[in-house]
């Protein structure tokens, strides 16, 4: 919208003859701050949750969100007695009930004897397996290949967990003299897998697709190892799970632990202590946040009310502008032209202002956290806010200056 | 049809005020029956003081609603219920209003004034603006603030001002009551050589009648 020049429009110029500079100067003083400490505050929390998990790529199972729990193992070991770290059905469903917990699923196993073997340089290896599978809509990325039908058994697509790799590469193959392997070699190798149990026998082709650092097992389609186990497996049903993959709302939340240690539960993989530190700055920066948008949200009411008081000064101009035959969307254009320009200002020092202030905790941030996030967000943010600002005040001033179009009775 | 959708017609409009008088109602040539303002004619509207002749044109320029009956622009529909937007767009170019108060805007410039009108229509070049000034021999204030004006160069201001558009029907309200007869002779002649042709003229008057060379007497 072009500014209207009030030396050659006799209109503006006697609309925005009460302008007042000092209000409109309060209101640039008021949103900035108001909208610096939201934009801040958003960038905070944008780089503190973009660092979290960013060491550990996982491109399937990519949100920190889940976890993986299991009973803790006490006491001496008896053969026979898995029951005491598998999960009952009632324990499943009070887990689920809990409110941090948004969804879980069991981690099925497998019920028959496992076998791979793989053929390196002419040096045979082979060795006993288990799998396991969780449901494919806990994956935010399916893996290529991540499909296995039933009907026509060739070929098994599995995801290693990473901690296996780890320990082959460093722990076996090194003191053995075995060649170490990257993850994109592994995915080239083939397998030969040898299933079997409850009298049948089968030997299918097996590919390594992923790497997971969250899945803390072997890990095969769903529809694989309900078919497989309805093959091999001797039991007819499957058995108690004893491990389940917990998606839970936040990872640091404290009810998560004092409910993990009420019961005797551990979580796989060591993401808490981090995980909490993120959920006292994330409530730290909520905190901030709200404060921003009380000033924000006062600083408008300041914009509102001067243009409305400005409005009302002129109520006898507006009218006599509209009983000449002026629409009230060309009467608020001088106002909406100032609202416009004070928004826009205030968003640019804003803007300016995080520029200069950001690198003052993204330093420290950056030696503990490895940062990462889109530096665009808190602009986004900003940017959404003054259009609302502008917007709520181009239907109120609309609205007054209709009310001014009929004498009323 | 054409007849109607070319003219304004009142359907038995009755301002509040008026409601509980009918006798006055009765005496009136255009309250409470079927009237209609006809495309070239010439209306003096005359009454005594407080008869409503600023309220019937507050009403036809659809400024105020307190009235029974209906008033149709053009074949509009009722003025009263048009939307904003209809108004307006009546009020740009159907529409010419001189209202009894003038409606100048004091801070600024006669020619100004004159401006805010013609900005929106772009009817007249500022060439005819300036021999309008001269015309009703205020042509040394078109530059002075409109509030340095007397009142009758003030109502002279107003009449070039309502004349700013290509008005079907000007609506004048009182248009020379602060004129001298050789000064309302001279706005008259100016408005009827102003007017696009069959444009209907709607004058009020308390007494001092604009001069125009032949009329329908109306009566309150």
């Amino acid at each position: 919208m072009k500014p209207m020049q009030s030396g050659h429009n006799p209109v503006s110029r006697i609309l925005r003859s009460h302008l007042s500079g000092a209000q409109l100067v309060g209101f640039i003083l008021a949103n900035v701050v108001g909208l610096f400490i939201i934009m801040a505050a958003v960038r905070f929390y944008a780089d503190l949750n973009a660092s979290d998990g960013a060491g550990s790529s996982d491109s399937f199972v990519a949100s920190s969100d889940f976890v993986t729990v299991n009973k803790r193992v006490e006491g001496l070991p008896v053969f026979g007695a898995s029951a005491a770290t598998s999960f009952s059905p009632e324990e499943i469903a009070d887990l689920e009930s809990q409110p941090w917990v948004r969804r879980l699923a069991p981690f099925s196993a497998s019920g028959f004897d496992v076998n791979a073997s793989v053929d390196m340089g002419g040096r045979g290896m082979s060795t006993a397996l288990f799998f396991e599978s969780v449901p494919d809509s806990f994956f935010d990325t399916l893996p290529p290949g991540w499909t296995f039908s039933p009907d026509n058994p060739s070929e098994v697509p599995i995801i290693l967990s990473r901690d296996y790799l780890a320990l082959y590469n460093f722990g076996f193959a090194a003191g053995r003299g075995l060649p170490q392997l990257s993850e994109a070699m592994i995915g080239m190798i083939p397998l030969r897998i040898s299933l079997s149990g409850n009298g049948n026998q089968t030997t299918l082709r097996g590919r390594v697709v992923g790497f997971s650092s969250r899945l803390n097992t072997i890990a095969v389609p769903e529809s694989f190892l309900s078919w497989a186990n309805s093959v091999f497996s001797p039991s007819a049903s499957d058995p108690a799970p004893s491990r389940l993959l917990v998606e839970v709302s936040d990872p640091g939340d404290p009810a998560v632990s004092a409910y993990m240690s009420g019961h005797s539960l551990e979580i796989g993989g060591d993401k808490e202590s981090s995980s909490r530190a993120l959920h006292v700055m994330n409530v730290i920066t909520g905190v901030i946040l709200a404060v921003g948008a009380v000033i924000t949200v006062l600083a408008v009411v300041i914009l509102l009310l001067s243009m409305l008081l400005l409005l009302q000064r002129q109520r006898r101009s507006i009218h006599l502008l509209l009983s000449l035959g002026y629409r009230p969307a060309l009467l608020i254009r001088p106002y909406l032209s100032t609202v416009l320009f004070t928004v826009i200002i205030s968003f640019l020092i804003s803007s300016v202002a995080l520029l200069f202030v950001a690198p003052v905790w993204q330093e420290p941030l950056a030696s503990v956290f490895s940062p990462g996030a889109s530096p665009l967000l808190p602009f986004v943010v900003g940017a959404v806010i003054s259009l609302f600002i502008i917007l709520l005040n181009a239907l109120a001033l609309l609205r007054v200056v209709k009310s001014n179009f009929r004498i009323s009775q | 049809m054409s007849a109607l959708a070319s003219s304004i017609i009142l359907d038995h409009v009755v301002p509040s005020h008026l409601a509980g008088s009918p006798e006055r109602v009765e005496r009136s040539d255009v309250w409470g029956r079927m009237f209609s303002f006809e495309p070239g004619q010439r209306y003096i509207v005359e009454a005594s003081s407080g008869a409503g002749k600023s309220s019937l044109c507050s009403f036809i320029y659809g400024l105020r609603t307190d009235y029974s009956g209906s008033i149709s622009v053009l074949g509009s529909g009722s003025v009263a219920s048009l939307s904003v937007s209809a108004v307006c767009r009546l009020r740009e170019s159907v529409l010419g209003w001189l209202p009894q108060q003038l409606g100048l805007f004091e801070s600024l410039s006669a020619l100004d004034n004159v401006l805010v009108k013609n900005r929106l229509t772009s009817f007249l070049p500022l060439s005819r603006i300036r021999e309008m000034f001269e015309c009703l021999d205020i042509a040394e204030k078109l530059n002075v603030p409109v509030r340095l004006l007397s009142v009758g160069q003030q109502q002279r201001v107003a009449v070039i001002r309502a004349l700013a558009q290509p008005s079907r029907f000007l609506i004048l309200d009182e248009p020379v009551s602060h004129l001298d007869p050789d000064m309302s002779l001279r706005v008259s002649q100016l408005i009827e050589s102003s007017v696009v042709p069959d444009a209907t003229i709607i004058a009020t008057s308390v007494g001092n009648r604009l001069p125009l060379s032949s009329f329908t007497l109306l009566n309150l």
